[in-house]
């Protein structure tokens, strides 16, 4: 074969190779993160939310399955947290506001689940919620005290907890919107409240109609 | 080598460079009318959308400064190669690229509608209230890293047959003459000490360029990924400021060259030539802050160095050019033609268009006129009546030395036309921003409209002037190779 | 000539005992910059010993040595991407991919060096320069966690490795062009 020829097409084979290697590496373009793919994979295996225990900020105790037959937003938080917990449930309250009132504790209840139980007992969480105006009743702060049902839980949603060593976690932040039956819908970015306030409402008037 | 083989060598390198200037000068006649469209927006006499009208800013200001770089990097590789080995096939790679650089951000912004002017600031490529998508944005950046790599491909190349010939980049910028271990008459020629300095000055802004521009391509591919802002302005600037200033740094080379030939005369190498550029070499590269004066989280020290080096930057390079010149020039009795008309035009444009410069980058006068049309103003009258000028000296020159065509009346007619022109809208665009006229409005009050309307009528002359000047080299372009001139260059053995 | 091949091995073997493998991907810079690059180094190193047994393979593939630098720069910007490096910790194909990728890079970056010439070797160079460069700042400078199995403080080491690097590459590069080469030969394009 003639050299020239066959050095041009072994650098059109690279640049092919090299972009299909970009193309799946990336889900087409979409996913740099390891997090950005996680969400793409969450939303494809929708997991069920798994039945665990909840005690919440007014020392309720109930499973998961309380809810059942209403949509829920969820967010995963340790009341320790100086960073991003506060601004997730900042514009948890964003969205929080959005919704229609006749709505909240009817069709959709949300919920801030801490993951740090030892810490945030009722007391802790009953004070956390005032910061955020969370009557504690339509928007709930819950821990999960049995570790193996939180971790299966964490597992089940993706959600990635490292302890940095000196009492706070590096962690993943998003909205997680649940179904009826506890099905997971949608994970969404938390920075962009509008977009998942218009998405809850849109899907809520959209069921009653339907 | 025998002088045919030699000539033919020329000849074909003629073509080449004639290509980028060629590109260069009709893009640059093209970027004037869409300043003409603009000033004439201002002033009221037509209707443009917002939208149109900064589409009209990003092309026009990315549009004059690449076209003005290209042609300019023709200029000094013409020159650079009598005196180093030059590769010829990095230079078509390196026209091949900016062409593919510049019909990607024609399309980003005409299809697309990306106007985030042409210092792409961040975070404004990703978010434009809707103004533009992703697409045009990505098109765009994409468009000037092409083109970008287009330059750091040539200018590779320039450092390496530097290197080559003369050892090191030091030695280019002459440093062994300065430190007295060669003698002030075995300095490097002007054109190698001028091209160091431009492969210097250029790679590092190409680098902190290419950084930048992948940065904001992350950011508009993921929103999530944030960066600082001031460090991105201050990389961007690092890259747009060098950039746009070497433009003058590599046309200047044809001012070095054509003057003692038609003067007769030599033009030799001085200690204090070597130091000026060896200053300007160190002053180009940090004095973009001056663009930062009113950003008050920059640390100070370097505002003030922004503004101290500021006044140093292009003063050491012009006072010996300028002065150089004249000496050259001075009861030489040189023959006045088109070429060493526009070269000492350009000298003239250059000393000029300082001033307005060195007045902006006054801390004090910064804060309040550097987002008015004063701006503009200094960098029309130094690129339009500087850089842009010795590059079509250079095309008059080229046409003489390798064609029988010759000068006619009207091309005396488009000099005047030309300088006069160029000067009345740079003037026009001072006097704006002494009245406070804000640079970059798409509108502007009843108050502010005269100026831009003078503006836009002189544009029209500029760009009849521009246009003849093109013919002329587009006739050269069809008689090339006709020798008609005994100035003919050979190449140094 | 088995020298090369046996440091390579070696290097290799080292790498993948699991007690070692594990302790260097538990860190991330040392996972980023030090694992990764080895593994390129065990490349080189095969390389220069296959280069030796069957030059007639790299003649017949990379010719001019453009294919194998244009894979080299896909496949060493692919283990740039945030997301790999966390994958190769949570999925086992990746990790593999890893092992295998990033020595055939070495083995294609051994060859095509040599090949592409000067002019090559500093674009090349020059490129990673900035890369490295604004890879430091994304990791530096961003608010969120990139990484899923690092922490934030993790990251920010990592950026200054990655600043480290550029500075050290941008005092070479200093040094190779203000220091005098007219002696050398070789600097044709």
């Amino acid at each position: 074969m003639n050299k020239n020829l066959r050095n041009v097409i072994l650098i059109c084979f690279s640049i092919v190779l090299s972009f299909f290697l970009f193309y799946f590496g990336t889900n087409g373009f979409q996913a740099f993160t390891a997090e950005s793919a996680r969400i793409n994979r969450l939303m494809e295996e929708k997991p069920i939310f798994p039945d665990v225990t909840l005690e919440d900020s007014k020392e309720r105790v109930y499973p998961f399955s309380e809810f059942k037959g209403k949509y829920a937003m969820l967010t995963f938080i340790y009341t320790s947290c100086t960073d991003v917990c506060p601004q997730l449930e900042m514009n948890l309250a964003e969205v929080y506001n959005q919704v229609p009132k006749e709505l909240l504790g009817e069709e959709i209840v949300f919920l801030s689940v801490s993951f740090d139980p030892e810490r945030d007992n009722p007391t802790t969480l009953e004070k956390y919620q005032y910061f955020f105006n969370s009557d504690g009743e339509t928007w709930r702060m819950a821990r999960i005290n049995n570790q193996e049902e939180l971790d299966s839980l964490l597992d089940e949603f993706g959600v990635i907890v490292i302890p940095d060593g000196e009492g706070g976690f590096t962690h993943n932040s998003a909205f997680y919107f649940v179904g009826r039956d506890g099905e997971l819908l949608e994970v969404m970015d938390y920075k962009k409240t509008e977009a998942a306030a218009d998405k809850v409402i849109d899907t809520l008037l959209n069921d009653m109609e339907g | 080598m025998s002088t045919a083989i030699e000539n033919k060598k020329l000849k074909s390198n003629n073509k080449l460079v004639s290509t980028s200037l060629l590109l260069g000068g009709v893009l640059i006649a093209v970027m004037m009318i869409f300043g003409i469209l603009m000033l004439l927006a201002q002033g009221g006499v037509i209707d443009v959308s917002d939208a149109a009208f900064y589409q009209f800013l990003t092309i026009h200001g990315t549009g004059m400064v690449g076209a003005a770089a290209l042609a300019a990097a023709g200029v000094m590789w013409y020159f650079l190669n009598r005196y180093v080995e030059l590769s010829k096939k990095i230079f078509i790679w390196f026209l091949g690229l900016v062409l593919i650089g510049v019909v990607l951000v024609v399309i980003g912004v005409f299809s697309f509608k990306y106007a985030s002017a042409w210092t792409f600031l961040y975070p404004l490529p990703a978010i434009s209230a809707n103004a533009w998508g992703v697409t045009g944005a990505l098109l765009y950046l994409f468009g000037m890293l092409i083109l970008g790599t287009g330059f750091l491909l040539l200018y590779i190349d320039t450092g390496r047959a530097i290197i080559k010939k003369y050892g090191s980049l030091g030695k280019g910028l002459g440093w062994d003459v300065l430190s007295g271990k060669k003698k002030v008459s075995d300095a490097p020629p002007k054109a190698v000490v001028a091209s160091t300095m431009v492969t210097i000055v250029n790679t590092t802004a190409l680098i902190a360029g290419a950084a930048v521009l992948i940065m904001n391509i992350i950011n508009v591919i993921n929103p999530s990924f944030t960066f600082d802002p001031m460090l991105a302005k201050n990389l961007t600037y690092a890259f747009g400021h060098i950039f746009a200033n070497a433009i003058i740094y590599m046309g200047v080379i044809v001012v070095y060259e054509l003057l003692p030939k038609y003067a007769n005369r030599p033009w030799a190498v001085s200690k204090l030539f070597l130091v000026a550029w060896t200053m300007s070499t160190a002053f180009t590269l940090v004095i973009y802050t001056h663009h930062m004066l009113m950003d008050f989280a920059m640390p100070k020290w370097m505002l003030i160095m922004g503004q101290a080096l500021s006044y140093a930057n292009g003063l050491p390079v012009l006072v010996v050019t300028a002065y150089g010149a004249l000496m050259v020039v001075y009861k030489s009795g040189i023959k006045w033609d088109m070429a060493s008309g526009l070269a000492f035009l350009s000298m003239f444009g250059w000393t000029v268009g300082v001033v307005p410069a060195v007045v902006d980058a006054t801390i004090v006068v910064n804060h309040v006129m550097h987002n008015t049309k004063w701006v503009p103003g200094h960098f029309h009258m130094y690129m339009g009546l500087g850089a842009v000028v010795m590059l079509f000296s250079f095309t008059y020159y080229l046409a003489k030395i390798d064609s029988n065509v010759k000068e006619s009346k009207l091309d005396k007619i488009a000099f005047w036309c030309y300088a006069i022109a160029m000067f009345a809208i740079s003037a026009q665009f001072l006097v704006s921003g002494a009245l406070s006229t804000p640079r970059r409005w798409a509108i502007h009050y009843p108050g502010w409209m005269t100026p831009a309307v003078f503006g836009a009528i002189a544009g029209v002359f500029l760009v009849i002037a521009t246009t003849i000047f093109i013919i002329h080299f587009v006739r050269y372009l069809k008689n090339r190779g006709t020798v008609g001139s005994g100035l003919n260059e050979q190449k140094p053995a | 000539m088995k020298k090369p091949l046996v440091i390579g091995s070696l290097i290799l073997l080292i790498l993948i005992i699991p007690p070692i493998r594990i302790y260097m991907e538990s860190i991330m810079i040392i996972h980023m910059l030090i694992q990764l690059p080895l593994l390129i180094v065990v490349g080189w190193f095969i390389g220069e010993f296959l280069m030796d047994k069957a030059p007639r393979v790299f003649e017949l593939l990379n010719d001019n040595g453009i294919p194998g630098i244009i894979v080299f720069v896909a496949i060493t910007m692919f283990w740039m991407l945030p997301r790999t490096l966390d994958e190769a910790l949570t999925f086992p194909l990746y990790e593999l991919f890893k092992f295998i990728s990033l020595p055939l890079v070495g083995i294609l970056l051994v060859d095509s060096w040599r090949k592409i010439k000067v002019f090559g070797r500093v674009f090349i160079f020059l490129n990673y320069l900035s890369m490295f460069g604004l890879m430091g700042w994304l990791y530096l400078d961003s608010p969120i966690q990139i990484c899923n199995n690092y922490l934030l403080a993790q990251q920010k080491i990592l950026g200054w490795g990655f600043i480290f690097i550029t500075a050290l590459m941008v005092m070479y590069v200093l040094q190779y062009v203000f220091t005098d080469h007219s002696a050398e030969e070789d600097i044709s394009e």
